[in-house]
Protein backbone atom coordinates (compact mmCIF):
# COMPACT_ATOMS: atom_id res chain seq x y z
CA UNK A 1 0.00 0.00 0.00
CA UNK A 2 1.39 3.69 -0.71
CA UNK A 3 1.32 6.00 2.08
CA UNK A 4 -0.97 8.68 1.94
CA UNK A 5 0.33 11.82 0.26
CA UNK A 6 2.15 14.69 2.71
CA UNK A 7 0.33 18.01 2.80
CA UNK A 8 -1.74 16.40 -0.39
CA UNK A 9 1.31 16.02 -2.66
CA UNK A 10 2.57 12.21 -3.43
CA UNK A 11 5.79 10.95 -2.98
CA UNK A 12 7.72 10.66 -6.45
CA UNK A 13 10.34 8.68 -5.74
CA UNK A 14 14.09 9.90 -6.80
CA UNK A 15 14.00 12.50 -10.01
CA UNK A 16 16.94 14.76 -11.13
CA UNK A 17 16.73 18.55 -12.15
CA UNK A 18 16.08 18.64 -16.26
CA UNK A 19 19.19 20.19 -17.95
CA UNK A 20 20.04 21.09 -21.22
CA UNK A 21 22.74 18.67 -21.96
CA UNK A 22 21.07 15.39 -20.68
CA UNK A 23 17.73 16.32 -23.35
CA UNK A 24 19.37 14.11 -26.10
CA UNK A 25 19.53 11.09 -23.38
CA UNK A 26 16.21 11.83 -21.31
CA UNK A 27 13.70 13.25 -24.04
CA UNK A 28 14.47 10.56 -27.45
CA UNK A 29 12.70 7.62 -27.12
CA UNK A 30 15.18 4.91 -25.87
CA UNK A 31 17.76 7.54 -24.80
CA UNK A 32 18.20 6.10 -21.41
CA UNK A 33 18.51 2.60 -21.99
CA UNK A 34 16.83 0.43 -19.42
CA UNK A 35 13.52 1.91 -18.45
CA UNK A 36 13.59 -0.20 -15.16
CA UNK A 37 15.92 2.36 -13.92
CA UNK A 38 15.39 5.79 -15.01
CA UNK A 39 13.78 8.30 -13.52
CA UNK A 40 10.10 9.17 -13.08
CA UNK A 41 10.17 12.34 -12.38
CA UNK A 42 12.15 15.96 -13.13
CA UNK A 43 11.96 18.97 -11.69
CA UNK A 44 12.13 21.80 -14.18
CA UNK A 45 13.55 25.49 -13.52
CA UNK A 46 9.73 27.09 -13.71
CA UNK A 47 11.24 30.69 -15.59
CA UNK A 48 13.55 28.86 -17.76
CA UNK A 49 9.72 27.15 -19.56
CA UNK A 50 7.80 30.66 -19.55
CA UNK A 51 7.89 31.34 -23.39
CA UNK A 52 5.20 30.49 -25.00
CA UNK A 53 7.03 29.15 -28.24
CA UNK A 54 10.10 27.40 -29.86
CA UNK A 55 12.58 25.06 -28.86
CA UNK A 56 11.93 25.52 -24.88
CA UNK A 57 7.91 24.58 -25.32
CA UNK A 58 8.49 21.91 -27.67
CA UNK A 59 11.55 20.24 -24.94
CA UNK A 60 8.88 20.77 -22.15
CA UNK A 61 6.04 18.96 -24.45
CA UNK A 62 8.62 16.14 -25.23
CA UNK A 63 9.29 15.77 -21.18
CA UNK A 64 5.84 16.20 -20.21
CA UNK A 65 4.91 13.14 -22.77
CA UNK A 66 7.30 10.93 -20.80
CA UNK A 67 7.89 12.30 -17.25
CA UNK A 68 6.24 13.94 -14.16
CA UNK A 69 7.22 17.21 -13.84
CA UNK A 70 7.68 19.13 -10.99
CA UNK A 71 8.16 23.16 -11.12
CA UNK A 72 11.30 24.82 -9.10
CA UNK A 73 11.36 28.80 -9.40
CA UNK A 74 14.06 30.44 -8.15
CA UNK A 75 13.04 34.23 -9.10
CA UNK A 76 9.89 34.89 -6.98
CA UNK A 77 11.60 36.94 -4.50
CA UNK A 78 9.11 35.59 -1.16
CA UNK A 79 10.96 38.39 0.94
CA UNK A 80 11.48 41.04 -1.44
CA UNK A 81 10.68 44.43 0.04
CA UNK A 82 7.87 44.96 -3.21
CA UNK A 83 4.50 43.83 -3.86
CA UNK A 84 4.65 40.02 -5.43
CA UNK A 85 4.92 40.35 -9.08
CA UNK A 86 1.70 39.45 -10.51
CA UNK A 87 2.83 39.19 -13.99
CA UNK A 88 5.16 36.45 -13.12
CA UNK A 89 2.68 34.68 -10.87
CA UNK A 90 0.39 34.91 -13.58
CA UNK A 91 3.33 33.38 -15.89
CA UNK A 92 3.96 30.59 -12.83
CA UNK A 93 0.10 29.99 -12.44
CA UNK A 94 -0.09 29.30 -16.66
CA UNK A 95 2.73 26.90 -16.53
CA UNK A 96 1.87 24.86 -13.45
CA UNK A 97 -1.73 24.21 -15.32
CA UNK A 98 0.42 23.09 -17.83
CA UNK A 99 3.03 20.11 -16.39
CA UNK A 100 0.08 19.84 -13.75
CA UNK A 101 2.85 19.79 -11.31
CA UNK A 102 1.61 18.56 -7.56
CA UNK A 103 3.40 21.25 -6.01
CA UNK A 104 5.55 24.55 -7.07
CA UNK A 105 8.01 25.29 -4.50
CA UNK A 106 10.64 28.09 -4.85
CA UNK A 107 13.13 29.88 -2.62
CA UNK A 108 13.05 31.30 1.08
CA UNK A 109 14.86 34.24 0.13
CA UNK A 110 14.70 37.95 -1.23
CA UNK A 111 15.54 38.55 -5.19
CA UNK A 112 16.18 42.52 -5.17
CA UNK A 113 14.73 46.10 -4.17
CA UNK A 114 13.32 49.31 -5.70
CA UNK A 115 12.81 47.52 -8.98
CA UNK A 116 16.09 45.74 -9.47
CA UNK A 117 15.65 41.77 -9.60
CA UNK A 118 19.55 40.19 -8.94
CA UNK A 119 18.90 37.20 -10.17
CA UNK A 120 20.53 35.65 -6.75
CA UNK A 121 18.61 33.86 -3.74
CA UNK A 122 19.13 36.89 -1.16
CA UNK A 123 19.23 35.60 3.00
CA UNK A 124 16.75 37.38 4.63
CA UNK A 125 17.17 38.60 8.65
CA UNK A 126 15.41 35.97 10.91
CA UNK A 127 13.43 37.98 12.64
CA UNK A 128 9.55 37.79 13.91
CA UNK A 129 8.69 40.29 11.55
CA UNK A 130 10.11 39.24 8.62
CA UNK A 131 8.54 35.70 9.27
CA UNK A 132 5.39 37.01 9.54
CA UNK A 133 5.59 39.13 6.14
CA UNK A 134 7.00 36.06 4.26
CA UNK A 135 4.38 33.75 5.76
CA UNK A 136 1.95 36.23 4.87
CA UNK A 137 3.01 36.45 1.17
CA UNK A 138 3.23 32.66 0.68
CA UNK A 139 -0.52 32.37 1.71
CA UNK A 140 -1.08 34.82 -0.77
CA UNK A 141 0.96 32.96 -3.52
CA UNK A 142 -0.64 29.55 -2.46
CA UNK A 143 -4.37 31.35 -2.98
CA UNK A 144 -3.21 32.52 -6.14
CA UNK A 145 -1.64 29.51 -7.24
CA UNK A 146 -4.33 27.25 -6.55
CA UNK A 147 -1.54 24.30 -6.07
CA UNK A 148 0.47 23.46 -3.14
CA UNK A 149 3.41 26.17 -2.24
CA UNK A 150 6.53 24.70 -1.35
CA UNK A 151 9.45 26.90 -0.21
CA UNK A 152 13.01 25.84 0.23
CA UNK A 153 15.74 26.44 2.73
CA UNK A 154 18.66 28.81 0.86
CA UNK A 155 22.08 28.40 1.20
CA UNK A 156 23.77 31.64 2.58
CA UNK A 157 27.25 33.36 2.70
CA UNK A 158 26.06 36.11 5.28
CA UNK A 159 24.31 36.71 8.98
CA UNK A 160 22.58 39.77 10.13
CA UNK A 161 22.51 41.94 12.69
CA UNK A 162 19.43 41.93 13.21
CA UNK A 163 18.13 38.44 13.58
CA UNK A 164 16.99 37.24 16.62
CA UNK A 165 15.65 33.80 15.56
CA UNK A 166 17.62 30.43 14.18
CA UNK A 167 17.16 29.86 10.61
CA UNK A 168 15.41 26.41 11.12
CA UNK A 169 12.74 28.41 13.53
CA UNK A 170 12.52 31.03 10.74
CA UNK A 171 11.97 27.92 8.54
CA UNK A 172 9.61 26.12 10.37
CA UNK A 173 7.58 29.38 11.70
CA UNK A 174 6.81 30.61 7.93
CA UNK A 175 6.09 26.77 7.08
CA UNK A 176 3.77 26.34 9.96
CA UNK A 177 2.25 30.04 9.71
CA UNK A 178 1.66 29.97 6.14
CA UNK A 179 0.39 26.02 5.90
CA UNK A 180 3.01 25.37 3.09
CA UNK A 181 5.36 22.62 2.45
CA UNK A 182 9.23 22.82 2.81
CA UNK A 183 11.62 21.46 0.24
CA UNK A 184 14.45 20.29 2.43
CA UNK A 185 17.75 21.39 1.29
CA UNK A 186 20.11 19.27 2.98
CA UNK A 187 23.07 20.35 1.19
CA UNK A 188 22.18 23.93 1.93
CA UNK A 189 21.56 23.05 5.41
CA UNK A 190 25.51 21.72 5.56
CA UNK A 191 26.61 24.61 3.31
CA UNK A 192 24.87 27.73 5.32
CA UNK A 193 26.19 25.18 8.82
CA UNK A 194 30.05 25.44 7.44
CA UNK A 195 29.76 29.09 6.72
CA UNK A 196 27.61 29.88 10.20
CA UNK A 197 29.74 27.99 12.29
CA UNK A 198 25.65 25.91 13.46
CA UNK A 199 25.33 22.28 14.18
CA UNK A 200 24.02 20.80 10.98
CA UNK A 201 22.33 17.96 12.97
CA UNK A 202 20.10 20.61 15.10
CA UNK A 203 18.87 22.18 12.14
CA UNK A 204 17.86 18.86 10.94
CA UNK A 205 16.26 17.80 13.85
CA UNK A 206 13.97 21.04 13.98
CA UNK A 207 12.73 21.21 10.62
CA UNK A 208 8.82 20.37 10.95
CA UNK A 209 9.03 16.87 9.76
CA UNK A 210 5.03 16.64 8.39
CA UNK A 211 6.32 19.67 6.26
CA UNK A 212 8.59 18.21 4.03
CA UNK A 213 7.45 17.45 1.05
CA UNK A 214 10.76 17.42 -1.09
CA UNK A 215 14.29 17.05 -0.78
CA UNK A 216 17.51 18.12 -2.70
CA UNK A 217 20.95 17.10 -3.11
CA UNK A 218 23.47 18.78 -4.58
CA UNK A 219 27.84 19.40 -4.24
CA UNK A 220 28.90 22.56 -3.44
CA UNK A 221 32.77 24.88 -3.74
CA UNK A 222 35.23 24.84 -1.06
CA UNK A 223 36.74 28.38 -0.85
CA UNK A 224 39.18 28.60 1.79
CA UNK A 225 36.89 31.01 3.98
CA UNK A 226 33.83 29.57 2.73
CA UNK A 227 31.37 27.24 0.70
CA UNK A 228 29.37 28.40 -2.07
CA UNK A 229 26.34 26.34 -2.92
CA UNK A 230 27.74 25.80 -6.98
CA UNK A 231 25.49 22.15 -7.60
CA UNK A 232 28.54 20.79 -8.92
CA UNK A 233 30.72 17.44 -8.02
CA UNK A 234 29.00 14.90 -6.25
CA UNK A 235 27.47 15.22 -2.78
CA UNK A 236 29.84 14.56 -0.13
CA UNK A 237 29.87 12.24 2.89
CA UNK A 238 28.54 15.04 5.44
CA UNK A 239 25.10 15.50 3.21
CA UNK A 240 24.44 12.02 2.48
CA UNK A 241 24.61 11.61 6.38
CA UNK A 242 22.09 14.67 7.01
CA UNK A 243 19.98 13.31 4.51
CA UNK A 244 19.88 9.93 6.21
CA UNK A 245 19.09 11.91 9.42
CA UNK A 246 16.30 13.31 7.82
CA UNK A 247 14.66 10.69 6.04
CA UNK A 248 14.90 8.90 9.50
CA UNK A 249 12.76 11.32 10.74
CA UNK A 250 10.76 12.71 7.89
CA UNK A 251 9.67 9.29 6.09
CA UNK A 252 10.87 8.82 2.56
CA UNK A 253 10.32 11.65 0.94
CA UNK A 254 10.23 12.80 -3.10
CA UNK A 255 14.14 13.56 -3.77
CA UNK A 256 16.02 15.20 -6.39
CA UNK A 257 19.39 15.52 -7.38
CA UNK A 258 20.85 18.78 -8.44
CA UNK A 259 24.01 19.38 -10.92
CA UNK A 260 24.10 22.60 -12.33
CA UNK A 261 27.77 23.83 -13.04
CA UNK A 262 30.14 21.43 -15.26
CA UNK A 263 27.57 18.98 -15.55
CA UNK A 264 28.71 15.89 -16.44
CA UNK A 265 26.98 12.74 -18.54
CA UNK A 266 23.41 11.75 -17.19
CA UNK A 267 24.51 8.43 -15.80
CA UNK A 268 26.64 10.22 -13.25
CA UNK A 269 23.93 12.51 -12.19
CA UNK A 270 21.72 9.30 -11.97
CA UNK A 271 24.54 7.52 -10.09
CA UNK A 272 24.04 10.01 -6.99
CA UNK A 273 20.16 9.77 -7.60
CA UNK A 274 20.51 5.98 -7.18
CA UNK A 275 22.57 6.32 -4.09
CA UNK A 276 19.54 8.52 -2.58
CA UNK A 277 17.09 5.54 -4.20
CA UNK A 278 18.85 3.03 -1.90
CA UNK A 279 18.51 5.31 1.24
CA UNK A 280 14.93 5.64 0.80
CA UNK A 281 14.52 1.87 0.03
CA UNK A 282 16.20 1.46 3.32
CA UNK A 283 13.91 3.34 4.91
CA UNK A 284 10.83 2.01 3.77
CA UNK A 285 12.47 -1.49 4.83
CA UNK A 286 12.96 0.00 7.95
CA UNK A 287 8.76 1.21 8.30
CA UNK A 288 7.71 -1.67 7.17
CA UNK A 289 9.71 -3.81 8.87
CA UNK A 290 7.58 -3.23 12.39
CA UNK A 291 4.34 -3.64 10.20
CA UNK A 292 5.57 -7.24 9.11
CA UNK A 293 6.22 -8.54 12.51
CA UNK A 294 3.27 -7.57 13.55
CA UNK A 295 1.12 -9.47 11.48
CA UNK A 296 -0.67 -12.13 12.04
CA UNK B 1 -17.07 35.97 -9.38
CA UNK B 2 -14.86 35.77 -12.08
CA UNK B 3 -10.86 33.86 -12.02
CA UNK B 4 -9.21 37.50 -12.80
CA UNK B 5 -11.27 39.35 -10.26
CA UNK B 6 -10.70 36.12 -7.40
CA UNK B 7 -6.65 36.88 -8.44
CA UNK B 8 -7.10 40.43 -8.10
CA UNK B 9 -8.32 40.04 -4.30
CA UNK B 10 -5.71 37.60 -3.31
CA UNK B 11 -3.33 39.62 -4.02
CA UNK B 12 -4.66 42.93 -2.42
CA UNK B 13 -4.13 40.70 0.54
CA UNK B 14 -0.50 41.27 0.17
CA UNK B 15 1.33 42.82 3.73
CA UNK B 16 3.64 45.90 3.76
CA UNK B 17 7.38 45.21 3.99
CA UNK B 18 8.45 45.85 7.95
CA UNK B 19 10.59 48.99 7.33
CA UNK B 20 14.00 47.81 9.38
CA UNK B 21 13.69 44.51 6.75
CA UNK B 22 13.35 47.33 3.70
CA UNK B 23 16.09 49.31 5.34
CA UNK B 24 18.65 46.53 5.51
CA UNK B 25 17.43 45.35 1.68
CA UNK B 26 17.59 49.08 0.07
CA UNK B 27 21.07 49.26 1.46
CA UNK B 28 22.21 45.33 0.41
CA UNK B 29 20.20 45.88 -2.82
CA UNK B 30 22.61 49.01 -3.25
CA UNK B 31 25.88 47.24 -2.51
CA UNK B 32 25.55 44.09 -4.74
CA UNK B 33 25.40 46.20 -7.67
CA UNK B 34 28.28 48.46 -6.37
CA UNK B 35 31.14 48.37 -9.05
CA UNK B 36 33.62 48.30 -6.64
CA UNK B 37 34.97 45.76 -4.07
CA UNK B 38 32.94 46.24 -0.85
CA UNK B 39 36.15 46.04 0.87
CA UNK B 40 37.90 48.76 -0.87
CA UNK B 41 34.92 50.94 -0.15
CA UNK B 42 35.61 52.32 3.03
CA UNK B 43 32.10 54.02 3.19
CA UNK B 44 30.04 51.15 2.26
CA UNK B 45 32.40 48.76 4.28
CA UNK B 46 31.69 50.94 7.20
CA UNK B 47 27.57 50.28 6.30
CA UNK B 48 27.83 46.82 6.24
CA UNK B 49 28.72 46.31 10.21
CA UNK B 50 25.28 47.88 10.47
CA UNK B 51 23.42 45.09 8.79
CA UNK B 52 25.64 42.55 8.52
CA UNK B 53 27.61 40.22 11.39
CA UNK B 54 30.75 38.86 9.59
CA UNK B 55 32.32 36.40 11.34
CA UNK B 56 35.58 34.95 12.70
CA UNK B 57 36.76 34.28 8.94
CA UNK B 58 34.87 37.11 7.28
CA UNK B 59 34.22 40.95 7.88
CA UNK B 60 30.96 41.83 7.09
CA UNK B 61 32.18 43.71 3.91
CA UNK B 62 33.96 40.54 2.54
CA UNK B 63 30.32 38.66 3.65
CA UNK B 64 28.59 41.23 1.13
CA UNK B 65 31.40 41.32 -1.16
CA UNK B 66 30.50 37.74 -2.30
CA UNK B 67 27.08 38.23 -3.38
CA UNK B 68 28.74 41.50 -5.41
CA UNK B 69 30.98 38.99 -6.77
CA UNK B 70 28.40 36.52 -7.39
CA UNK B 71 25.72 39.32 -9.16
CA UNK B 72 28.78 40.72 -11.70
CA UNK B 73 29.54 37.05 -12.55
CA UNK B 74 25.79 35.80 -12.86
CA UNK B 75 25.42 38.55 -15.34
CA UNK B 76 28.41 38.92 -16.98
CA UNK B 77 27.96 35.38 -18.25
CA UNK B 78 24.07 36.05 -19.10
CA UNK B 79 25.05 38.56 -21.65
CA UNK B 80 27.62 36.58 -22.84
CA UNK B 81 25.91 33.68 -23.33
CA UNK B 82 23.49 35.95 -25.54
CA UNK B 83 26.08 37.64 -27.57
CA UNK B 84 28.57 35.60 -28.52
CA UNK B 85 29.82 37.69 -31.30
CA UNK B 86 30.36 41.10 -29.62
CA UNK B 87 32.50 38.12 -26.80
CA UNK B 88 34.45 37.39 -29.41
CA UNK B 89 36.03 40.89 -31.20
CA UNK B 90 36.29 42.35 -28.00
CA UNK B 91 39.21 42.03 -25.84
CA UNK B 92 37.66 40.79 -21.56
CA UNK B 93 38.83 44.19 -20.38
CA UNK B 94 36.29 46.24 -22.96
CA UNK B 95 33.50 43.57 -22.44
CA UNK B 96 33.69 43.93 -18.54
CA UNK B 97 33.80 47.56 -19.30
CA UNK B 98 30.63 47.52 -21.65
CA UNK B 99 28.67 45.11 -19.36
CA UNK B 100 29.62 46.83 -16.20
CA UNK B 101 28.55 50.28 -18.16
CA UNK B 102 24.81 48.35 -19.24
CA UNK B 103 24.37 47.28 -16.17
CA UNK B 104 24.72 50.68 -14.00
CA UNK B 105 22.69 52.31 -16.80
CA UNK B 106 20.43 49.61 -16.84
CA UNK B 107 20.09 47.57 -13.12
CA UNK B 108 17.97 44.18 -13.91
CA UNK B 109 14.77 44.18 -13.06
CA UNK B 110 12.61 41.21 -14.92
CA UNK B 111 12.96 38.05 -12.67
CA UNK B 112 14.01 36.24 -16.43
CA UNK B 113 17.38 36.78 -17.13
CA UNK B 114 15.89 36.41 -20.90
CA UNK B 115 15.09 40.17 -20.48
CA UNK B 116 18.10 41.19 -19.15
CA UNK B 117 19.41 42.71 -22.72
CA UNK B 118 16.07 44.19 -23.51
CA UNK B 119 18.16 47.39 -23.39
CA UNK B 120 20.90 46.28 -25.06
CA UNK B 121 20.59 47.80 -28.56
CA UNK B 122 19.86 51.08 -27.19
CA UNK B 123 22.96 51.14 -25.04
CA UNK B 124 25.24 50.17 -27.87
CA UNK B 125 24.76 52.40 -29.87
CA UNK B 126 26.15 55.08 -27.17
CA UNK B 127 29.29 52.78 -26.17
CA UNK B 128 32.65 54.22 -27.58
CA UNK B 129 33.45 50.80 -29.38
CA UNK B 130 37.73 50.83 -30.27
CA UNK B 131 38.72 47.43 -30.50
CA UNK B 132 35.81 47.27 -33.50
CA UNK B 133 34.04 49.82 -34.94
CA UNK B 134 30.98 50.98 -33.27
CA UNK B 135 28.53 50.08 -36.26
CA UNK B 136 30.02 46.44 -36.37
CA UNK B 137 29.71 46.55 -32.54
CA UNK B 138 25.71 47.65 -33.04
CA UNK B 139 24.80 45.41 -35.81
CA UNK B 140 26.13 42.40 -33.99
CA UNK B 141 24.24 43.21 -30.59
CA UNK B 142 20.76 44.19 -33.14
CA UNK B 143 21.38 40.51 -34.73
CA UNK B 144 22.03 38.46 -31.22
CA UNK B 145 19.10 40.25 -29.74
CA UNK B 146 16.71 39.51 -32.85
CA UNK B 147 17.51 35.74 -32.45
CA UNK B 148 17.09 35.41 -28.68
CA UNK B 149 13.63 36.98 -29.31
CA UNK B 150 13.03 34.46 -32.46
CA UNK B 151 14.30 31.39 -30.25
CA UNK B 152 11.21 31.17 -28.29
CA UNK B 153 8.77 33.53 -29.44
CA UNK B 154 5.21 32.49 -29.55
CA UNK B 155 3.96 29.82 -32.46
CA UNK B 156 1.38 31.07 -34.67
CA UNK B 157 -1.51 29.29 -35.28
CA UNK B 158 -1.31 27.27 -38.40
CA UNK B 159 -2.34 28.93 -41.89
CA UNK B 160 -5.92 27.87 -42.41
CA UNK B 161 -6.07 26.59 -46.22
CA UNK B 162 -9.87 26.54 -45.86
CA UNK B 163 -10.29 30.11 -45.36
CA UNK B 164 -7.43 30.91 -47.94
CA UNK B 165 -9.10 28.98 -50.73
CA UNK B 166 -12.26 30.89 -49.93
CA UNK B 167 -11.03 34.26 -50.95
CA UNK B 168 -12.35 35.03 -54.21
CA UNK B 169 -10.08 36.25 -56.93
CA UNK B 170 -10.77 39.96 -56.39
CA UNK B 171 -10.32 39.70 -52.57
CA UNK B 172 -7.01 39.96 -52.90
CA UNK B 173 -7.29 43.37 -53.56
CA UNK B 174 -8.21 44.24 -50.02
CA UNK B 175 -6.63 41.10 -48.40
CA UNK B 176 -4.33 41.66 -45.29
CA UNK B 177 -0.79 39.09 -45.15
CA UNK B 178 -0.60 39.63 -41.50
CA UNK B 179 2.97 38.26 -40.62
CA UNK B 180 3.97 36.28 -38.22
CA UNK B 181 5.48 38.44 -35.14
CA UNK B 182 7.89 35.51 -34.33
CA UNK B 183 9.99 36.78 -38.06
CA UNK B 184 12.30 40.02 -37.50
CA UNK B 185 13.30 42.07 -40.29
CA UNK B 186 16.58 43.36 -40.36
CA UNK B 187 18.78 45.96 -42.08
CA UNK B 188 22.47 46.00 -41.58
CA UNK B 189 25.46 47.87 -42.43
CA UNK B 190 27.65 44.32 -42.06
CA UNK B 191 26.80 40.30 -42.66
CA UNK B 192 26.18 40.18 -38.69
CA UNK B 193 24.38 37.03 -39.28
CA UNK B 194 27.35 35.35 -41.52
CA UNK B 195 29.78 36.75 -38.76
CA UNK B 196 27.50 35.12 -35.59
CA UNK B 197 27.25 31.73 -37.25
CA UNK B 198 30.98 31.56 -38.04
CA UNK B 199 31.79 32.80 -34.53
CA UNK B 200 29.07 29.82 -32.89
CA UNK B 201 30.90 27.12 -35.39
CA UNK B 202 34.40 28.75 -33.94
CA UNK B 203 33.41 28.30 -30.33
CA UNK B 204 31.81 24.87 -31.20
CA UNK B 205 33.46 21.42 -31.62
CA UNK B 206 35.38 21.22 -34.76
CA UNK B 207 33.00 20.14 -37.99
CA UNK B 208 33.05 19.40 -41.36
CA UNK B 209 30.79 22.40 -43.30
CA UNK B 210 31.72 25.44 -40.20
CA UNK B 211 30.82 28.22 -41.17
CA UNK B 212 34.49 30.40 -42.64
CA UNK B 213 34.68 33.95 -40.81
CA UNK B 214 33.01 36.65 -43.24
CA UNK B 215 34.51 39.43 -44.36
CA UNK B 216 33.53 41.90 -40.96
CA UNK B 217 33.89 45.21 -42.98
CA UNK B 218 30.66 46.81 -44.16
CA UNK B 219 28.97 45.18 -46.97
CA UNK B 220 28.35 47.56 -49.69
CA UNK B 221 24.67 48.51 -50.21
CA UNK B 222 24.24 46.93 -46.68
CA UNK B 223 22.20 43.70 -46.34
CA UNK B 224 18.62 42.63 -45.37
CA UNK B 225 17.58 39.80 -43.28
CA UNK B 226 14.13 38.24 -42.13
CA UNK B 227 15.13 35.33 -38.96
CA UNK B 228 12.26 33.25 -38.59
CA UNK B 229 12.31 29.83 -36.83
CA UNK B 230 11.19 26.21 -38.51
CA UNK B 231 11.14 22.74 -36.77
CA UNK B 232 12.66 25.09 -33.45
CA UNK B 233 15.93 26.61 -34.87
CA UNK B 234 16.53 29.58 -35.87
CA UNK B 235 17.47 30.39 -39.59
CA UNK B 236 18.15 33.24 -41.83
CA UNK B 237 16.87 34.73 -45.22
CA UNK B 238 18.61 37.08 -47.36
CA UNK B 239 16.10 39.30 -48.92
CA UNK B 240 16.66 41.99 -51.74
CA UNK B 241 15.72 45.33 -50.97
CA UNK B 242 12.16 45.73 -52.75
CA UNK B 243 11.27 42.13 -51.19
CA UNK B 244 12.18 43.31 -47.58
CA UNK B 245 10.36 46.85 -48.43
CA UNK B 246 7.15 44.49 -49.20
CA UNK B 247 7.48 42.48 -45.97
CA UNK B 248 7.89 46.14 -44.19
CA UNK B 249 4.92 47.35 -46.10
CA UNK B 250 2.40 44.60 -45.79
CA UNK B 251 3.42 44.33 -41.81
CA UNK B 252 1.64 48.01 -41.92
CA UNK B 253 -1.11 46.24 -42.88
CA UNK B 254 -1.65 47.70 -46.14
CA UNK B 255 -3.08 44.97 -48.95
CA UNK B 256 -0.92 43.09 -51.20
CA UNK B 257 -1.99 45.23 -54.08
CA UNK B 258 -1.95 48.47 -52.08
CA UNK B 259 1.92 47.32 -50.74
CA UNK B 260 3.46 45.97 -54.30
CA UNK B 261 1.98 49.71 -55.82
CA UNK B 262 4.30 51.91 -53.07
CA UNK B 263 7.38 49.60 -53.56
CA UNK B 264 6.80 49.47 -57.57
CA UNK B 265 6.71 53.97 -57.20
CA UNK B 266 8.39 55.37 -59.99
CA UNK B 267 9.67 52.04 -61.28
CA UNK B 268 9.42 51.80 -65.18
CA UNK B 269 7.96 49.20 -67.01
CA UNK B 270 10.55 46.73 -66.89
CA UNK B 271 10.96 47.11 -63.36
CA UNK B 272 7.70 46.20 -62.34
CA UNK B 273 7.88 43.14 -64.53
CA UNK B 274 11.12 42.02 -62.54
CA UNK B 275 9.58 42.90 -59.65
CA UNK B 276 5.93 40.77 -60.14
CA UNK B 277 7.81 38.17 -61.93
CA UNK B 278 9.52 37.49 -58.70
CA UNK B 279 6.23 38.31 -55.97
CA UNK B 280 5.66 34.30 -56.43
CA UNK B 281 9.02 33.28 -55.57
CA UNK B 282 9.30 35.38 -52.63
CA UNK B 283 5.63 34.22 -51.33
CA UNK B 284 6.48 30.60 -51.50
CA UNK B 285 9.54 31.35 -49.54
CA UNK B 286 8.07 32.88 -47.08
CA UNK B 287 5.26 30.76 -46.82
CA UNK B 288 7.97 27.53 -46.62
CA UNK B 289 9.17 29.59 -43.84
CA UNK B 290 5.84 30.66 -41.73
CA UNK B 291 6.48 34.19 -42.32
CA UNK B 292 2.88 34.65 -42.96
CA UNK B 293 0.06 34.24 -39.96
CA UNK B 294 -2.67 34.58 -41.42
CA UNK B 295 -4.86 36.03 -44.10
CA UNK B 296 -7.47 38.44 -42.61
CA UNK B 297 -10.24 38.99 -45.54
CA UNK B 298 -12.62 40.97 -45.87
CA UNK B 299 -10.92 42.69 -43.57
Amino acid sequence: MSPPPRLGVPDLGVGIGLRIPHYEAVLTEGGLGDTARRPTWFEIISENFFAEGGRPRANLDRALAKYRLVTHGVSMGIGSPEPLDFAYLKKLKTLARYTNTPWVSDHLCWTGAGGAHLHDLLPLPYTEESLRYVAERARVVQDFLEVRFVLENASSYLTYTSSRLTEWDFLAGIADEADIGLLFDVNNVYVSSQNHGFDPNVYVDRVPAHRVVQYHLAGHTRFPDYIIDTHTGSVCDEVWALYRRSIARTGPVSTLVEWDDEIPAFEVVWAEAEKARAILSEARAAKAAPLAAGAP
Amino acid sequence: MSGTLKEAEILARQPKAPVDLARAQTFLNRAFQSSTCIPDDPEIAAQCAEFVTGNDRLTPARQVEIYREQFWLRHRESLADDFPSLVHFLSDETFDAFVRGYLAAHPPSDPSLRELPKHLVAFTERWPFTEISPALALDLVRYEFAFIDVFDGPDPEPLDAARIAAIPADGWTTARIVLNPCVARLRLAHAAHRISYAVKDKVAPPREGAAEMPSISPVEGGVRIALYRKENVVRYSELTEPAYRLLEELDRGRSLVDACATITEGLDEAGIAAIQGKIGEWFAAWARGGFIARIDWPV
